[in-house]
Parts: C-alpha cells; sequence; structure tokens
C-alpha cells in the first residue's frame, strides 16, 4: 500500500485549454494539518483543559475529539494577504479543513466555493479549478516524456506526462526526436526510448486494432497523476521519502502510462475515452446530475476510469490490481513493505537487512529489479524451498489455477508445459528444495524453476522459505514481531486446528521458543503419529510468518596450541637450512615490507598458483561471488622441503603480518588464538594451521574436512554447505564432532 | 541524509529572483552568480535549465501563489514561494518569486521554512516601500541574492539588512527524524559526555535527568531518582534520542535472555568489534559507558580474553538460558568478564539483542475457577489482563515496580503453577 496516495486523475490538455477527464476517488482530500500535538492520553493535556473537563470521572473516558476542534487544524498563512485586506479573506480557507486554496476570484475568475456547489464538485479537485489543475499538470512539450514530479504545500503529483509530436500526431519516440530543436538532454531520450520500448513489448500482446496511427489529434497531451498527501517529513529518514515515490513511479505510474500513450498512438484510445468521458461530464452537468452518479456512470463506459478505479483501490488493499485497458491485462503492484520506508521502523529484522556486507541484499539480483526493493524476500537459492500460498479467497484457488492450466484453451504444443507445471505445483513442498526439485523434474534450475518461482512470488501465490526436515527435525524461533495480536492469531488457529490434543497457540509458541536449540520434533511433535498433523501447523505457522528457521553457521578458530605446533614445525625445517636462512632472513623481511601493498604482484612474481580472486589479507571484505565455482588452489601438494616453497612460506609469514612486525618474528600476537575469517581463501600459513588440525584423524574425516572448511566462514548457513559440498547433515555432523576443538558454531536466522 | 552528501545539508546551486513583468511576462530579474562546482569547472557559463519551461510554476497565477512549490527540473530541484500583492500596480498585483535552485537528489525539508521566510519578508518591504517594484531599489535585491547564496552555503545562516524596518534573518537546522517512543523500561546510554555539554540555561528537568544516565537506570528508575515526571523524564529522553546523543539498551539482570542476530556474521570480522569487545567488556576496564575508545591502550594486556573465546561467548547466549546460567556454565566470572557491559556492548554493536518474556494467560474456564486458583502471593488485580502476549516482562517489572523473581511468583500465582517453571495456565513465549 501506499498509504499517502490520496488520488488518481487522468489529465489531458487540448488546444481548448485542460481537463481533469477522470480522477478517482470522486471528492479526494488531504488530511488536515495540525497546529498543535494531539495529545495520547489525558494527562498531557494542558492544566486548563483538564481544569475545565476532568470534573466527573466519566468525562475522561470519553475520547477527545481533536477533530471537532478548530483550535487543533492549522491553517496555512497566506503570503498574499494584505494586511488592509486580510479581513476580507479570513473566510476563505475551507470548512471542512481540506487543503484549499485561497480564493482570488476578482482576479481570475476562478472561484472557488466551499464545496457544497455541485457545479464544484465537477469542476474542482482537491480545491483547484480542474482546468487550472490540467494546466499545471500537462507540463509544455519539452518537459513530456519523463518524469514529473510537482510538490505544491502538502501535495505531491507524480506521474509522466506524454504528448502528441508537433503537429497533433501521436506517435512512438524512438529517433523522432529531430523535431525538438535543442535535441535536450541524453536522460530524457532515454526515458522515451525505454517508454515507447516497453509499449512496443506491450503491444506484442495488443489486440489488433484499426490502426489510426499517424493521424492528426485533437488530444495534445495526458498525463495519469498520482496525487500524494506528503507524509511528514520527521517520520522517516529523509532519503527514503524520495526512494519511496520513486518506486510508485517506476512500478505504477510509468507502466500504466506505458500501456495508455501505446494504444494512443496505435489507435488513439486515449482520446476517445477522453471525448466520450467529456460529452458524458456535459450531459450530467446540463442535467445537474449529482458528481457522485456521473462517476458511477464513467465505470461502466470507460475502461480507464474502471482501471483507475481498481488501481487506487487494489494499491490502498495491497494487493494486485487486475486491470485491462483496451483489452490489455495488466498486472499492477507495488511492493508490500514499501510503507515502511515512510515511517519510523525500528524493527531489528528489517534493519539487518541493510548491512551493506550482506550477501542477500546483493543477491537480490536473482529476484529481477521490480522485486528487489522493500519485498524484504530471502534469497532466492537452489537450497531454499517454496511454499504455496493461500489466496484470500481460500484452498480452492489453487484447484481454479488448475483448472486453467489444463483449460481448453491451452495450445496443443502447450501441454506439455501444462502438465509439466501442474507437476511442479503439485511437487512444491516446503520439505524440498528448488534444486531437488529440479532434478526431480529434469528441469534447469535458472531458466525453468526460478522464473516460475519469481512469477509465483510476485503474484503472492507462494513465498520463499527455508526448507524444513521431512520428520520436522528443524530448529526454528519466533520472530521478533507478529503482524497481528496473538489472541487473534489465537483464535485463528483454533478454527483451524480443531483437535482438543493440540495445544493452544500460545502454549505451542511458548514450547517452541523455550527451545531455541531443540529441533521442533522433539520441542513440540514427541511422537511419531502426530507428524502429519504437526507438518500441518507448521505449514500455517509458516504461511504467517510465525516461525523464523535457525541456521548453523560455523567458523574456523586457529588455536594458540596449534599455532605452536606449526611454528614448531617451521623451526626444525629452517634449522636444518640455517645457513641459507640466514642469508637470506633479511632480505625477506625486505622484500615482505616492500611489497605488502601490491600482493597480487607478488604472487605472480614468484610464479606461485594464480588463483584469481584471491587476496591474502584476511581483513579484506570477502565477495562470495569470487569463490563460487572455483577450485582452492592445491598448495598443500607435496610439503616437500624444495626451496621454492620454503621461500613461498616465508614470504607469506611475512606478507601476512603488518609490515612493522618484521618477517616471522615470535610476536605475541601471533601466539594468540584467532578466527580464519574466510577459509576459502585462506593464505599459505592458514592453510597449514587447517592441515595441522587433521593430524590424527581418519583419512574419510580428513577429507571431509579439507573438502567443506572453506564454508567456515560464519556465513554460509548449514543448508548451503550441505547443498554445495553434496553431503549429508550426518556427515557434516560427524566432522563438526571431530574437530570440534577448532570449530565454534552459531545458531541464528538468516 | 544520504552517507554520499559532502555536508548534511544540501547546497545550494543558485538563487533567483523572477518577478512578472508587465510587458514580458514571467522572466528572471537576478540571479546569484553560478559558481561552477570543481567537478564541472570545464563550463562556465553551465545552464541549470530553460526558464521557459518551469515559469508557470516559479511565477504562476493566483492558486498557486502564497503555496510552497518545488519541481523537478532536469537535474535541478527548484523551491520558491510565489508570492502576489494587490495594489496600486499597472496590472492591480504584483507577482515575484525567489527561488533556490538544488541538485535534483537533495532533501530540502530544512529549506522550505528559509524559502517562506525569504518570501514573507520581501512581501512585506514591497508592501511597506514598494523595494521589489521600485526601480530604485529593486537592484539591491542582486546583493541579497550573493548573500542568500554566499552564506548559506557557507555559513548555514545569514544577517542581511534590508531597509530600517526590515532584515532577513535565516538559520538552517539539520532535519533529523522523530525518535522512536519512549518506554519507561529503557535503560538509555550516553554516546558523548552529557556532563561536558550541559550548560547552566538548559531545562531543568533535562539537566536532572542527565546525571543519572549512567547505562544501567531505566526511564522510571531516572524519573524516581531525579525526583522527575515520568511524563516529562521520557520526553526529556525522547530529545536526547533525538539528537543522536544517547542509544537505548534493555534493562540488565542475571535472569535476561540474550540471541544472536543474522549481523553477527559480519560483525564478528569487524575490527571495530573485535578490538573493542575485550577492553570494554573486561571488569577492571577504566572506560566509562560510552563506545569511542580510539585511544585505548592494552595496558591490561593478557587478562583481556582473546576475540575467539569471546565470540564463543557470544555464541552460547541462547534463548531458555538466562545470563546467570550461561556464566554458571562457562565460567564467566574467573575471565573477568562484566556480564552486563558484556551483553550491552553485543546488543550497542547490534550483533545481540533481548530476547523478552512475554507471558500469556490461558484461561479457559469461567471466572469462578480463577479465583480459587490464587493460592501464591497476592499479585495485583490488573496483572491478570495484561498477560495476554502483548506485554513483555520488562514493561510489567516497571509497570509495578519489582524485580523479575517476584513478578516470576506472580506469574505462579496467577496460572496456579507449581512453581520452578510451572507456571500452570500462564505460558511464557521468549522472543
Amino acid at each position: 500500500m501506499a498509504e499517502t496516495l490520496i488520488a488518481i486523475i487522468l489529465a489531458t490538455s487540448s488546444a481548448r485549454g485542460g481537463s481533469v477527464v477522470c480522477r478517482w476517488p470522486p471528492a479526494p482530500r488531504s488530511s488536515p494539518r495540525l497546529s498543535r500535538p494531539i495529545p495520547d492520553d489525558v494527562s498531557l493535556y494542558d492544566n486548563p483543559w483538564r481544569a475545565s473537563h476532568l470534573q466527573n470521572q466519566d468525562e475522561t473516558t470519553l475520547p477527545f475529539r481533536w477533530e471537532d476542534d478548530e483550535d487543533y487544524l492549522w491553517h496555512r498563512p497566506n503570503a498574499k494577504r494584505g494586511r488592509s485586506v486580510s479581513v476580507s479573506h479570513t473566510g476563505s480557507h475551507s470548512a471542512s479543513g481540506r487543503n484549499s486554496p485561497i480564493i482570488e476570484a476578482v482576479f481570475e475568475g476562478e472561484e472557488i466555493g466551499d464545496g457544497g456547489d455541485m457545479q464544484d464538485e465537477y469542476d474542482h479537485i482537491l480545491g483547484y479549478s480542474s482546468e487550472y489543475l490540467a494546466s499545471l499538470l500537462c507540463p509544455k512539450r519539452s518537459l513530456c516524456h519523463q518524469k514529473f514530479v510537482l510538490k505544491v504545500d502538502d501535495l505531491l503529483f507524480l506521474g509522466h506526462p506524454v504528448c502528441a509530436e508537433s503537429g497533433g500526431v501521436w506517435r512512438f519516440k524512438g529517433d523522432a526526436r529531430s523535431s525538438d530543436p535543442r535535441g535536450r538532454d541524453i536522460r530524457k531520450r532515454r526515458v522515451s526510448e525505454e517508454l515507447s520500448t516497453a509499449a512496443a513489448e506491450l503491444s506484442q500482446a495488443a489486440s489488433p486494432t484499426t490502426s489510426q496511427a499517424g493521424l492528426p489529434s485533437w488530444l495534445q497531451a495526458f498525463h495519469i497523476v498520482f496525487v500524494h498527501d506528503l507524509p511528514d517529513p520527521s517520520s522517516s529518514v529523509s532519503g527514503n521519502i524520495q526512494k519511496y515515490f520513486d518506486i510508485i513511479y517506476e512500478q505504477v505510474a510509468f507502466t500504466l502510462t506505458a500501456v495508455l500513450f501505446q494504444e494512443q498512438v496505435l489507435s488513439h484510445f486515449v482520446e476517445t475515452e477522453c471525448e466520450m468521458l467529456g460529452a458524458l461530464k456535459d450531459e450530467f452537468a446540463a442535467k445537474s446530475t449529482s458528481f457522485l452518479r456521473f462517476n458511477t456512470q464513467t465505470l461502466s463506459s470507460s475502461s480507464i476510469a474502471v482501471a483507475i478505479k481498481t488501481l487506487f483501490e487494489s494499491i490502498k488493499s495491497r494487493s494486485l490490481a487486475h486491470i485491462t485497458i483496451h483489452s490489455i491485462p495488466l498486472e499492477l503492484q507495488l511492493p508490500p513493505y514499501l510503507d515502511s520506508l515512510i515511517q519510523n521502523d525500528d524493527s531489528h529484522e528489517f534493519a539487518d537487512a541493510l548491512y551493506p556486507g550482506d550477501e542477500s541484499a546483493s543477491n537480490s539480483s536473482s529476484w529481477g529489479r521490480d522485486m528487489s526493493f522493500a519485498w524484504r524476500l530471502p534469497s532466492l537459492a537452489p537450497w531454499k524451498s517454496l511454499l504455496l500460498l493461500e489466496s484470500p479467497e481460500g484452498r480452492d484457488s489453487w484447484a481454479d489455477v488448475y483448472e486453467n492450466i489444463r483449460g481448453s484453451h491451452v495450445k496443443d504444443e502447450d501441454k506439455l508445459l501444462a502438465e509439466q507445471l501442474i507437476k511442479f505445483l503439485e511437487m512444491a513442498d516446503v520439505t524440498l528444495s528448488l534444486a531437488d526439485m529440479a532434478s526431480l523434474l529434469d528441469w534447469d534450475l535458472e531458466t525453468q524453476v526460478f522464473p516460475i518461482v519469481r512469477w509465483l512470488v510476485h503474484h503472492r501465490r507462494a513465498k520463499i522459505v527455508d526448507i524444513v526436515h521431512r520428520g520436522l527435525k528443524t530448529v526454528f524461533t519466533l520472530p521478533l514481531k507478529f503482524d497481528r495480536p496473538l489472541q487473534q492469531l489465537s483464535v485463528d488457529f483454533r478454527k483451524v486446528f480443531q483437535d482438543p490434543s493440540i495445544p493452544a497457540l500460545p502454549e505451542l509458541m511458548a514450547r517452541i521458543s523455550r527451545s531455541s536449540s531443540e529441533h521442533f520434533y522433539s520441542a513440540v511433535v514427541k511422537m511419531k503419529d502426530n507428524l502429519p498433523l504437526y507438518h500441518d501447523i507448521v505449514l500455517w505457522m509458516l504461511q504467517r510468518d510465525l516461525l523464523v528457521t535457525l541456521h548453523l553457521r560455523i567458523r574456523v578458530v586457529a588455536t594458540a596450541e596449534l599455532k605452536r605446533k606449526v611454528r614448531r614445525y617451521w623451526d626444525s625445517k629452517s634449522r636444518r637450512r640455517v645457513s641459507w636462512k640466514d642469508a637470506q632472513d633479511e632480505a625477506f623481511a625486505l622484500r615482505g615490507r616492500r611489497h605488502t601493498p601490491v600482493r597480487g604482484g607478488e604472487e605472480h612474481e614468484l610464479g606461485s598458483p594464480h588463483w584469481p580472486g584471491s587476496r591474502r589479507g584476511s581483513g579484506s571484505q570477502p565477495s562470495r561471488a569470487a569463490v563460487d565455482g572455483i577450485e582452492p588452489p592445491i598448495l598443500e601438494e607435496g610439503l616437500d622441503f624444495d626451496e621454492e616453497l620454503d621461500e613461498k612460506i616465508a614470504e607469506a609469514v611475512a606478507a601476512s603480518e603488518t609490515p612493522d612486525r618484521g618477517s616471522r618474528g615470535d610476536d605475541e600476537e601471533d601466539n594468540q588464538p584467532s578466527i580464519i575469517t574466510d577459509p576459502a581463501r585462506a593464505d599459505i600459513v592458514q592453510r597449514q594451521w587447517l592441515q595441522t588440525m587433521s593430524e590424527g584423524k581418519e583419512d574419510a574425516i580428513r577429507r571431509r574436512f579439507d573438502q567443506i572448511n572453506r564454508y567456515f566462514d560464519g556465513k554460509c548457513t548449514d543448508d548451503e554447505i550441505l547443498f554445495r559440498a553434496e553431503i549429508s547433515r550426518k556427515q557434516l555432523r560427524e566432522v563438526l564432532h571431530h574437530y570440534e576443538d577448532y570449530l565454534q558454531t552459531f545458531l541464528h536466522p538468516s | 541524509m544520504t552517507a554520499a552528501d559532502d555536508s548534511f545539508l544540501p547546497r545550494i546551486q543558485s538563487v533567483f529572483y523572477a518577478a512578472f513583468d508587465v510587458r514580458h511576462g514571467p522572466k528572471v530579474v537576478f540571479q546569484s552568480r553560478l559558481k561552477s562546482s570543481p567537478k564541472r569547472s570545464f563550463s562556465s557559463t553551465r545552464t541549470l535549465f530553460n526558464f521557459d519551461d518551469f515559469s508557470k510554476y516559479i511565477i504562476p497565477s493566483s492558486p498557486l501563489c502564497g503555496r510552497l512549490v518545488v519541481c523537478n527540473a532536469g537535474q535541478c530541484k527548484i523551491i520558491g514561494f510565489p508570492s502576489e500583492l494587490r495594489g496600486n500596480y499597472e496590472r492591480n498585483y504584483f507577482r515575484f518569486n525567489v527561488c533556490f535552485v538544488f541538485d535534483r537528489s537533495a532533501d530540502l525539508s530544512c529549506y522550505e521554512p528559509v524559502v517562506r521566510k525569504v518570501s514573507r519578508v520581501l512581501a512585506s518591504c514591497e508592501e511597506e516601500s514598494a523595494f521589489l517594484s521600485s526601480p530604485e531599489t529593486s537592484p539591491k535585491i542582486h546583493a541579497i541574492l550573493e548573500q542568500l547564496y554566499e552564506d548559506l552555503n557557507s555559513y548555514s545562516e545569514t544577517s542581511i539588512p534590508i531597509d530600517n524596518f526590515n532584515s532577513i534573518e535565516l538559520k538552517i537546522f539539520p532535519f533529523y527524524p522523530n525518535p522512536p517512543p519512549v518506554k519507561d523500561w529503557m535503560v538509555p546510554v550516553a554516546l558523548i559526555d552529557l556532563k561536558r555539554v550541559i550548560e547552566p540555561n538548559w531545562d531543568l528537568t533535562m539537566a536532572k535527568v542527565c546525571q543519572y544516565i549512567d547505562g544501567t537506570n531505566h526511564v522510571s528508575r531516572i524519573a524516581h531518582l531525579a525526583h522527575c515526571d515520568l511524563e516529562l523524564t521520557r520526553q526529556a529522553i525522547a530529545h536526547l534520542l533525538y539528537y543522536q546523543v544517547i542509544m537505548t539498551v534493555d534493562i540488565f539482570q542475571y535472569s535476561n535472555m540474550y540471541t544472536l542476530r543474522k549481523s553477527v556474521q559480519w560483525l564478528a570480522d569487524e575490527a571495530h568489534v573485535k578490538d573493542e569487545c575485550g577492553p570494554y567488556t573486561v571488569k577492571e576496564g577504566l572506560w566509562a559507558g560510552r563506545l569511542r575508545y580510539s585511544r585505548v591502550h592494552l595496558t591490561i594486556g593478557n587478562s583481556i580474553p582473546d576475540w575467539p573465546k569471546l565470540l564463543h561467548l557470544y555464541s552460547r547466549l541462547k534463548v531458555g538460558k538466562t545470563v546467570f546460567e550461561w556464566m554458571q556454565d562457562h565460567d564467566v566470572r574467573s575471565l573477568g568478564i562484566d556480564a552486563r557491559r558484556f551483553t550491552s556492548f553485543g546488543v550497542i554493536k547490534g550483533f545481540l539483542r533481548r530476547v523478552h518474556r512475554w507471558p500469556v494467560l490461558i484461561d479457559d474456564q469461567p471466572p469462578s475457577t480463577t479465583l480459587v486458583a490464587t493460592v501464591g502471593p497476592a499479585y495485583p488485580p490488573e496483572l491478570p489482563e495484561l498477560l495476554d502476549g502483548e506485554h513483555h516482562t520488562d514493561e510489567l517489572c516497571t509497570r509495578f515496580g519489582v524485580g523479575w523473581p517476584t513478578l516470576e511468583q506472580w506469574l505462579v500465582a496467577a496460572g496456579g503453577g507449581k512453581g520452578n517453571e510451572d507456571f500452570g495456565k500462564v505460558f511464557i513465549i521468549y522472543r
């Protein structure tokens, strides 16, 4: 929902002037501005008020209706108001408190009444004469075909005006820019090209109509304007408000305009509708019919009016708007968490998502541009799972979908695809990962599974969740906040799960939350027979965001003991060639110092295995993308005593230490335990530590550890490790057990 | 404000004065000299926008006069307050506007009052002495524009005398978002040394409240200690929050529970977390309850546990395990760690969060039977109503002025349980 949206209007301009052809709601209003804060509770009222109102107890319970108190309404000071004429203008403010401008009737012949007059309803909107407003909103040609933002006091007008070429011909832009003498800026051209490309894409879906393209038209410009009541600037951080309006522009205003523009170019659709609506308005106004009846009539005769109404209502109800413009179906929606941008959201979990190093945030590209912001989606990864959502209409809505897919209008060549789609939907289950589904269906993950998942999530028919263990041996916790009060949730829960053996929702939640390191089965289910029932409960809770899966993450610690061991090993090694080392030691130190800033070059110089994306500094910002799919260097091949390798080790030590500490001196710091931040990119010393950890371990275990320790960076989840390393949970547990001295585990949500 | 901004306040690119000319219509009469920004020094005569395109928003007709108008113009944003004065003019009216031009992405909240005021002052000058419309005085506007441009960009304030009676006095205040509502159970932690910035002319409540902000007292306790009204104390704390000189954490008790947040995966590798944690959390630390220790000298040396050890301790803080139990399990006392500082460090840095207890009373029985159950210690009669899962125990504790041990007994009594984690019909949700 965009809570600031107060109206959508279609403004047009022609040689006869501007006009607001169509609007929804019929009588938009902005919220009144107050001159002083509304008290939250009685104790905050000032003393005179308390003295006069709180004489008996009954009155304290009456809610104070500030709306009725004129003192609370704030009237804008009028800059035009001359001192000598001030009295004559004080009455010009609308008594309704709406944001009406000051009447200057004598001047421009723009009479604005106080809202009672019927003619007013036809000709005035938001306190402006509709003709004037339309002229404001249809800018000069040079400002058309680009984003339009106009802020007047508390109102913001947002849209994308489009106009006919000179000569009154509507055509797609592209390289027809030559008509513009200055050829204005590149950005604008880009936007207009984008618009025409978007329109051209949509035109493929358009029904063939009699083409009137190229004929001159009386309509010079039209503009679908989204009118907003500006939010309180103190409600959020400043940059957010701009972002908020940008999203509304990109996802709704621009798309709708693109379709209308295309239809206007192809078949003068907008013009025809405007003509019809104008005639209708004249007819109704002449008969003195009420504006509401006129508005109702427009809905039955104009598809633009219906589209505007549907869009407005869908935005307000946070749902997907299905609108049809000139028989082109269009689906428009705003991100579900858009409004949190303009609210002071102190939700911790959301704040986490904004962390710059968050890979799931940068991963948003997997969701596409439209869904990357304010959707708060988890990353779309092969080890995640799909949860189909029930639509508000109930369970049967999926049956309709199946029906549609199987429907007779599906072409024969698509039949197979339709069957597979049904198979996909039937298979979707929280216990199956997307990768599993892909392999079961023999589909390609990236090109077949993900697009369907994206479509389902975009249409709010499904959501991405973490995979749930078949035996419910998953560790859950509760979210920080519930969307609805617990009591309401409990009532809903009881309606669905009436079996008295199932505890009430609060009790269930108490059990789940109490045991954060115990999995759901042992904390709640306890008996195998209960599994199917609790499976449904888990689904019910997941659908309502009442469960958060906890994930295991692992880090590797090089203990002081281990480090000493490795050091002893080196020392014993280097003592054997002490004469050689003495001569070279200083040289290494110098070299280490000199080369530290340009480590990449060093690697080449030494001819060490070149590993793209490898950086030795442990403090470097890891980038998973660089590691994915790239095998770690095989540095451990033969720790024989050849000089080259020795040299490399010495070099690495020098490089891994800060320059002023010199070469591998026996500094105290290095005897302190430390965390190997990114084992995938461990330097030679860290590799040595990792290898030494495996001393005395079984071969199979050691191999597995070598295989998976690169995921032990505290960021990879257990699900991801299992998927990437293709091992079982049991095998992972085994490694964790054998190497527990060196591993730290963390359990927290993603 | 976006981090990319050079300063907290947006920079004015140009100031211009436009008026309705009787013969030529709307036109720009004066403008401040365009100072090319360093990045664009190659073009000394860059054009910000074409005035004719925007003239209907800059010198509009009556309905828009007396309103703040902001429009986007290419890469710029123009903010103005068109004014219309009536009187003995050729067309019976005089329209003018002083507009400020900014970068398109600028946030202009803090400039809105400035623009209004400039227009208001100039309008009254015009009304009094035809300052704007008279050919003798109108050239002075150019100097005013220049000064507005220079002073507001350089000093964020200005004082421009216009005539004997009028002057433009402006100061730009940075714009902060509203602070979150202050609750009685929040514990303010100072981020700066409040005692050093306090001045004798400060609000009396604020001065008293500041004395008790030590990272352990919660709001209602501060009100009590400072002998201040609770609501006024909340407002004082909200005020400090607004200026971002304090932040709030939870009340520390050994019965608290904490859990890791998602951000630990990055923060555990950050130097400011790794290096500051030990010195801050070790008991004998000489550092006051603030977070900035750029010059901490590691004099304690070996007595500070290393980061892997500390991180391991953090990872063992879990829902269902109180701080006290955690201390027992890991022998935290022997490491010299101050548990309060240890947990508040994690909360302040943002990788740890408090897990609250949200008691819920499930009462399926008719009210008569619940009375029978109340055999334990007497609890306040309004307590059962509050056990709806929407009030956590910190809230209940501060409301009734008791600690968790007492509240725990009350909950046992209210639920008719046997004690020792059996609350009967009261269930505790941890989240």
